[in-house]
């Protein structure tokens, strides 16, 4: 029947199911997208819209964030959200409305205070964060302001801003990163809206002379809620008129599957074609944010629209949450609950970062951890309260605890996580608290080590004599398979009541049951932060002559729990005073103009090098790289896949022009560097050839495909560290002119000396640029063997004369472009010749 | 391989656009409605009037401050062929087949009848005005010369038709949105600068918005300058609201309407002469059709003036009308005015070489002027005495024996062919071009190569040939290799954002301005240069090469890049140029067809820059004007809206009309320094030899009228273009019946048909 039925579902259907969605809008149909499609590649290649920005792929940078909204066509209710289009399909978005940067403002239709701000506020430098930040800071003050939402009490804000307050402000960009401002003046365009500012606290800007003028709300641009219109009424129309219709369940237009119910689910599984090397199931994809495809997939089943996996039933017992409930969905019901439900809330509010909270399953990041070992916090305190699951097999429901779910063995595709129900503790004798300790404490990065503990206690807690009845103690993400109860230490702790000695032993306990896997980074440091967190809690139950932990561990972090009245230090807020001096006496010279553009980066509006209108024609390359420091390159063959399918060609030394040459780079007489490690990969990640595709992506997933044969015969071991170096005389000459010049006579000045402190030794590691926008050219020939070279670069006059060189032309024959840089920082210098070379 | 605007790859997202213009002269447009048809469902958006930005104004063309013309006929189409709006859609042939699906409706309710004529405008006193400065000059007393004359001829009268470009790539333009407001156009144009202005006027940005480039032109002859920037700003527009690029490529047809062309003169004069030939005065009424916007018009009257006093006319009066006319506005073609001006004297000298029965090339060389003559005619324009070479060209060709001795042959053959006639003339050319400043920009690369910008536009005229020569020449004392520089050199696209000022090519006097600020670039490198080489030779004892030299330079922060903004001198902007040249033709009295047996042309270039590519100017101008002279006919019907829209109709010189025997000579005259390098200018000037064609063909239509009796068989008048059809309407449409009748009335003794 399910086959059957699918099938001629799928053609019936076929014209009413292609993916209708609206940008900024305007009404836009997905047609024909291969379903691996993210709706920021959709947007940057089928829309005019630019402003969304690739920087990291992997939900982790909020360059691409972008608002989307849903509307219930029975509640007649609009809910928008931020989201990572770089993650999101856009498969996933029918019927949905996206707003980006130049949605909510342009050139054309007047710029959005948010862009004005961060202007005015100076926040914006290269700009390829900006566009992002805007959105993140719009998103907040859509939910903020959202009518009917009560945040910072049910007040409405004074005139001029928005019930978003100042700590929410903070948090508003907290996923979203920025290389060049050092954020300061971002949190100052957005707390510019904050209801509870103090305009005064606000940092330089263009709306008022610091120290001079009055800091006033009238000086902002404008903000007033609701200008921005986020559901376009057709849109609304097209739902309504759609209601009646029966959806069909399960499509398959274009690869893109979506089951209403379980059942059609399995019908799913069930048909010839399901092969889980080829089908992908997603509920909101920002799972490929981590474990990124290692292949194209044809088809994909998107599970959120099942009824089953999108309950939250809440009764006297507890709370179930279906498993395609998204994170910030699951906060906002924990938030309303009981202490432990609440402590599971602020804890899931440090998990990931806001864009990706909204459309992140708890669901799926439960399976992450039980099938990919993913270093979960939600798994650890879920598994703290006592959670269970359901599971669907393909013969039968499950239910489980959360412990036995983790330890089984990876469960298959076709087994659905349901629901999870966390029983209601009450607040009567149970104490619960959950740690993380990440380098950054708003969230946005996995934790070192993540720990929940629930104790049940009897006995006088005003006395301090507590007696432990049972107790839970879960530690995950140290280098382990998954979320683990520490059992030993807590049968040890059962009955017990809380002494320094008592802790100590736990202690030790802990420690032979903390054991981070081979391969895990700094393993010492997580068994401390485990020993940490365990003592943090036990102390608090302990007697008074246990000095409670305050827990301030380096980067910031800290125990979840509260610091007994005080501030934690993570919760303060930013403050800020920069002092100057100005002069006129050049003028304008000397005047603190805002940045040339900043709206327009704000806007999205400004042209990046990947934002310019790719050429017909265009193809697109990506680079394989040798993961060998010093071998022959034997040969290059693709492994049999979906994306090695996708294969144009592959550019080698050997397409270098007669007359050109193997150079990448290179500054004046100091040396070049080679283009292609060839025919020996001379440091592992060089260049070794370039695979060119139809699309980015299809280059970069058959990139990944290429297998390189490497043999090292006949050569010299790598030569890898300084160490290396000194022992086989490896060195670059230092020309004269550049060489520094020692001072005075060391002997005589040691002679001087009464102390001496021989072989002091010091080392400094390297640091990698992270410019947004990382490396990028588009080259476009021309008549006559020239080319023009738009570049992402520095030095565009070194990139004219490398590329001549390479490709043998005389220099006039090369023209280079460069508009603006998304963040160099030296990074656009002599590495941006090698992607304008290729 | 090369480039032209519409070979660069569309961008991505790129629409396209067409013309729909207005079929009536002058009427409101009252609605645009397309067809329901499978074309006009292609139909994406229509772009008129209302989508000029607010800020922006509907202007489609504007030289300084002769005025404009609109963009859009809106409300009221002002004449036949103008743009009411721009068919938006997905292709180039989509959005032609959907602008054919537009139905235009019209009312002519309260608006005064179309005025299409010379005449209707005199009626109607509609002109435009020739600002003060751009007027020609009358010179002595014409009442006194009149006075002199032992003949007049009162009231003659000629008239030429306008001619269309007939570039081979049509109007085109890209126009690609970006940030900020800005927009980058890629035009084919001869007026980049201008393009950028009218631009961002019509968008209501400021200039620096708007990048137009412009790499080469698929020809030009003027039709590239004022015309191309319509579609230019029709791209703009259609891409700036749109936010995707526009691109336009017109179709022939929809070119031929809304080109404009050449502008159609009648002149009526009256002059007088002695019976020896001199002349001794000259009133021209010179009415021209200007169409509707002043475009270029204003510079007409003073080109036309100073190619028609080729002749010592004694003293020269005339009062010049430019018509105001709901056509398609008129512009410069190729020797704009000049051509016109030089066939008037030509049809003047006929007439009065007809009424005194004398050989005509005698009263031409008897009117040619004397050194002090010139001077009268031109002021300081004249030049000095040695460069006035147009008597020694004209000797040279016409008072030769050869000459004599051809002339001679032609007139045996007439004698003894009936149906075939051939005839011989000689004309003189004189043609004043005015030096305009120019800027260049010479740039050493860090190999040695070397990047140039000028202010001109390749419009195939060999600019940027002639810049390259000139960049190797200037620095040739830099490089011990002088010959290899030449292969260093690249002259990179026009970009009126990277060089500004670039002003227009035309007048044939960019090539030698650009050529000029290059050098002047040079000198500049040079001076920079030259101690680092000698420095180098100093160390090394021997000729530095020109790597080591740039390397060496660039160490030392040498600024390797040098601009110039090059200004005539104020004592010298104006030079005349000098040609003359012998045509035979034969006609075929039975069909009007005309051969042209040969034609000598010698034209001084001065000190030619490139001869080859001179060459190739005087040879392609003259062919383009026995086009104009012989056989173009850019006709339009009752509403002024061309009818002759394609190949089928409008005929330019093919390969069989050429001249059988085709000879020219480059002479040079005296070097004069003034001049850049004593070059002299070649674009337009050899066009006006194509009046020798034109003579010839009256002299041997002369010799079919006198065998054929037909009434006043020396004075006629041959209007431009002489077809096929003029031809033998002049020898007599009934030539056949003459001749039958003839031998009828001597029947008794029946001579073959020859």
């Amino acid at each position: 029947w399910a086959v059957r039925a699918m099938g001629s579902l799928g053609k019936d259907a076929a014209a009413g199911e292609r993916v209708v969605l609206a940008v900024n809008g305007a009404r836009h149909e997905a047609a024909g997208v291969d379903p691996s499609t993210t709706l920021l590649e959709f947007l940057r290649t089928r829309t005019p819209v630019r402003g969304p920005k690739l920087g990291c792929g992997e939900g982790g940078c909020g360059a691409c964030v972008v608002l989307i909204s849903k509307y219930d066509p029975a509640t007649d209710e609009v809910t928008e959200f931020s989201a990572s289009s770089c993650l999101t399909l856009v498969g996933s978005l029918n019927h949905c409305s996206v707003t980006t940067s130049e949605g909510i403002g342009n050139t054309r239709d007047g710029y959005h205070p948010v862009q004005q701000r961060l202007a005015g506020f100076h926040a914006s430098q290269c700009g390829f964060c900006t566009p992002g930040m805007c959105m993140s800071i719009f998103s907040s003050l859509v939910k903020a302001d959202k009518p009917g939402t009560t945040t910072a009490g049910d007040h409405a804000p004074p005139p001029g801003f928005s019930k978003l307050t100042c700590a929410e402000a903070e948090h508003a960009v907290s996923g979203n990163l920025c290389r060049c401002t050092g954020y300061r003046p971002i949190l100052d365009a957005c707390k510019s809206f904050a209801a509870d500012v103090d305009l005064e606290d606000l940092g330089l800007n263009s709306f008022w002379k610091k120290g001079t003028d009055r800091a006033d709300v009238g000086k902002l641009p404008e903000y007033s809620s609701g200008s921005v219109c986020t559901f376009p009424e057709f849109l609304k129309s097209e739902i309504k008129g759609q209601m009646n219709d029966v959806p069909a369940a399960i499509a398959g237009e274009d690869g893109w599957y979506h089951p209403r119910s379980i059942q059609e689910l399995h019908s799913l599984f069930d048909s010839n074609w399901f092969d889980e090397n080829s089908v992908k199931i997603v509920a909101s994809n920002t799972g490929a944010g981590v474990y990124k495809d290692q292949d194209l997939y044809d088809k994909y089943i998107d599970i959120k629209g099942i009824a089953e996996l999108s309950v939250i039933d809440r009764n006297s017992k507890g709370l179930e949450i279906g498993a395609a409930v998204s994170i910030s969905k699951a906060i906002e019901v924990f938030s309303d609950g009981t202490p432990v439900f609440r402590k599971i809330a602020s804890h899931l509010s440090k998990v990931a970062s806001p864009f990706v909270r909204n459309t992140a399953t708890v669901g799926g990041n439960v399976i992450m951890a039980q099938r990919l070992q993913f270093p979960s916090d939600i798994a650890t305190v879920l598994l703290a309260a006592g959670s269970t699951v359901t599971i669907q097999t393909a013969s039968k429901m499950l239910c489980l605890t959360l412990d036995e779910f983790l330890e089984q063995p990876p469960c298959d595709a076709k087994t659905i996580l349901l629901s999870i129900f966390v029983p209601d503790w009450g607040s009567d004798n149970v104490i619960f608290e959950t740690s993380r300790v990440a380098p950054r404490p708003f969230g946005n990065a996995v934790s070192y080590v993540n720990s929940a503990f629930l104790a049940r206690t009897s006995g006088d807690g005003a006395s301090g004599e507590l007696i432990i009845e049972d107790i839970c103690l879960a530690f995950g993400a140290y280098g382990v398979d998954h979320t683990t109860r520490a059992r030993k230490v807590e049968e040890f702790l059962k009955g017990q009541s809380v002494s320094a000695p008592v802790i100590l032993e736990a202690v030790r306990l802990l420690k032979d049951t903390i054991m981070p896997s081979e391969g895990t980074t700094h393993p010492e440091y997580r068994v401390s932060l485990a020993v940490s967190f365990l003592f943090s809690f036990l102390s608090s139950l302990g007697n008074n002559q246990i000095e409670p932990a305050k827990a301030i561990a380096p980067n910031g972090s800290c125990a979840n729990g509260s610091m007994n009245g005080q501030v934690a230090s993570e919760d303060l807020q930013i403050r800020s005073r920069q002092e100057l001096v100005f002069n006129d006496e050049y003028k304008p010279v000397g005047k603190p103009i805002t940045k040339s553009g900043a709206e327009l980066q704000a806007s999205g509006e400004a042209v990046y090098v990947d934002d310019i209108p790719a050429p017909k024609d265009c193809i697109y390359g990506a680079f394989i790289y040798s993961t060998h420091p010093h071998a022959h390159i034997k040969g290059v063959n693709f492994r049999p896949s979906l994306a090695s399918e996708k294969v144009i060609g592959v550019i080698t030394a050997k397409d270098i022009p007669a007359g050109g040459k193997n150079v990448g780079a290179g500054i004046n007489m100091l040396g070049t560097e080679a283009l292609f490690g060839d025919p020996v990969s001379e440091f592992a990640g060089q260049n070794i050839g370039i695979v060119i595709a139809e699309t980015q992506k299809y280059a970069c997933m058959a990139a990944k495909q290429a297998v390189i044969e490497y043999s090292t015969e006949n050569l010299q071991p790598p030569i890898l560290t300084i160490e290396d170096a000194i022992r086989h005389n490896s060195y670059f000459q230092i020309p004269p002119y550049f060489a520094p010049r020692p001072v005075g006579d060391f002997e005589q000045g040691m002679s001087q000396a009464d102390h001496k402190i021989l072989s002091g030794e010091v080392k400094l590691e390297s640091q990698y640029y992270f410019y947004m926008e990382t490396q990028t050219a588009l080259a476009i020939p021309d008549e006559d063997n020239c080319i023009t070279v738009y570049s992402s670069t520095q030095l565009p006059e070194i990139i004219q004369n490398v590329v001549a060189d390479c490709l043998g032309i005389p220099y006039h024959n090369v023209r280079v472009i460069t508009r603006r840089v998304g963040g160099g920082f030296g990074g656009k210098g002599m590495k941006s010749t090698h992607v304008s070379s290729f | 391989e090369a480039m032209y605007v519409d070979d660069i790859p569309a961008p991505k997202d790129c629409l396209y656009g067409a013309f729909m213009y207005s079929t009536h002269p002058h009427a409101h447009v009252k609605s645009v409605n397309f067809r329901s048809s499978l074309a006009s469902e292609k139909v994406i958006t229509v772009i008129s009037a209302k989508d000029i930005p607010v800020g922006g104004k509907n202007v489609g063309s504007g030289f300084r401050m002769l005025g404009e013309e609109a963009l859009f006929g809106d409300p009221v189409s002002e004449f036949a062929g103008q743009n009411i709006g721009i068919v938006i859609a997905e292709t180039q042939k989509y959005a032609y087949m959907a602008a054919k699906q537009a139905v235009i409706d019209y009312s002519t309710e309260n608006l005064e009848p179309p005025i299409l004529t010379i005449e209707d405008a005199i009626q109607h006193n509609s002109y435009f005005q020739t600002p003060p400065f751009l007027a020609p000059r009358p010179v002595g007393d014409i009442d006194q010369g009149m006075s002199q004359a032992d003949h007049k001829i009162l009231s003659g009268e000629v008239k030429l038709e306008s001619q269309y470009y007939f570039y081979m790539e049509t109007q085109t333009a890209l126009a690609i949105p970006d940030e900020d407001n800005c927009i980058t156009v890629y035009s084919s144009t001869q007026l980049p600068e201008i393009i950028q202005n009218v631009v961002a006027d019509c968008l209501g940005i400021p200039y620096h918005n708007v990048r137009v480039i412009t790499r080469r032109v698929g020809g030009g002859f003027g039709g590239k300058g004022m015309k191309s920037t319509h579609i230019a700003c029709a791209c703009a527009v259609a891409a700036f609201k749109l936010r995707r690029p526009v691109r336009m490529y017109l179709d022939r047809k929809t070119d031929m309407i809304m080109a404009g062309g050449r502008h159609p003169m009648k002149a009526k004069y009256s002059v007088g002469f002695k019976s020896d030939g001199t002349l001794t005065a000259l009133h021209v009424d010179l009415g021209i059709n200007a169409g509707i916007s002043p475009d270029l018009s204003p510079f007409i009257p003073a080109a036309t003036i100073a190619c028609l006093n080729k002749y010592n006319w004694g003293a020269l009066a005339f009062d010049i009308k430019l018509c105001k006319t709901n056509v398609s506005s008129k512009s410069a073609v190729r020797a704009p005015g000049d051509v016109q001006g030089s066939f008037i004297a030509e049809a003047i000298i006929e007439h009065v070489a007809s009424a005194l029965g004398a050989d005509t090339n005698a009263v031409r060389r008897k009117n040619l002027h004397s050194v002090e003559s010139l001077t009268k005619f031109y002021g300081d324009a004249a030049g000095d005495a040695p460069t006035y070479s147009l008597i020694d060209i004209f000797d040279k060709l016409a008072s030769s024996p050869e000459y004599r001795s051809r002339a001679e042959a032609v007139e045996r053959f007439n004698g003894g062919s009936r149906w075939k006639k051939r005839g011989i003339s000689c004309v003189p050319i004189t043609y004043e071009v005015a030096l305009r400043p120019t800027p260049g920009k010479v740039s050493i690369l860090n190999d040695g190569s070397i990047a140039v910008e000028v202010g001109g536009v390749e419009l195939g005229q060999g600019l940027y040939t002639k810049v390259k020569q000139m960049t190797a020449f200037g620095l040739r004392e830099l490089c011990p290799d002088a010959d290899g520089l030449l292969d260093k050199v690249r002259v990179i696209q026009a970009d009126t954002l990277s060089l500004i000022q670039g002003s227009f090519t035309g007048g044939s006097t960019t090539s030698e301005s650009s050529c000029e600020a290059v050098r002047q670039s040079c000198t500049v490198l040079f001076e920079r240069l030259k101690p680092i080489k000698d420095s180098l030779e100093a160390k090394s004892g021997a000729a530095a090469p020109w790597s080591a030299l740039i390397a060496q330079a660039k160490m030392a922060s040498v600024n390797l890049s040098a601009h110039a903004y090059w200004k005539p001198d104020p004592a010298f902007v104006k030079y005349i140029n000098y040609g003359a040249a012998v045509s035979e033709v034969e006609i075929d009295v039975l069909t009007g067809a005309t051969t042209i047996m040969r034609s000598d042309l010698v034209y001084d270039c001065g000190q030619s820059l490139n001869p080859a590519v001179d060459l190739g100017q005087v040879e392609g101008a003259f062919v383009q004007g026995v086009g104009f002279f012989t056989n173009e006919d850019y006709a339009t019907n009752a509403d002024g809206l061309v009818v002759n829209d394609g190949t089928w109709t409008y005929k330019i010189p093919t390969v069989d009309t050429i001249p059988k025997q085709f000879n020219v000579e480059l002479i040079s005259s005296a070097r004069d320094k003034k001049r850049v390098l004593s070059s002299k200018a070649s674009g337009e000037p050899p066009l006006l030899l194509a009046a020798s064609v034109h003579c010839a063909m009256r002299e041997a239509i002369r010799a079919a009228r006198t065998d054929f009796s037909v009434n006043s068989p020396l004075t006629f008048q041959m209007d431009v273009p002489a077809t096929m059809a003029d031809v033998k309407e002049l020898c007599g449409l009934d030539v056949v019946e003459r001749h039958l009748q003839s031998l009828s009335s001597a029947a008794e003794v029946p001579t073959p048909v020859a």
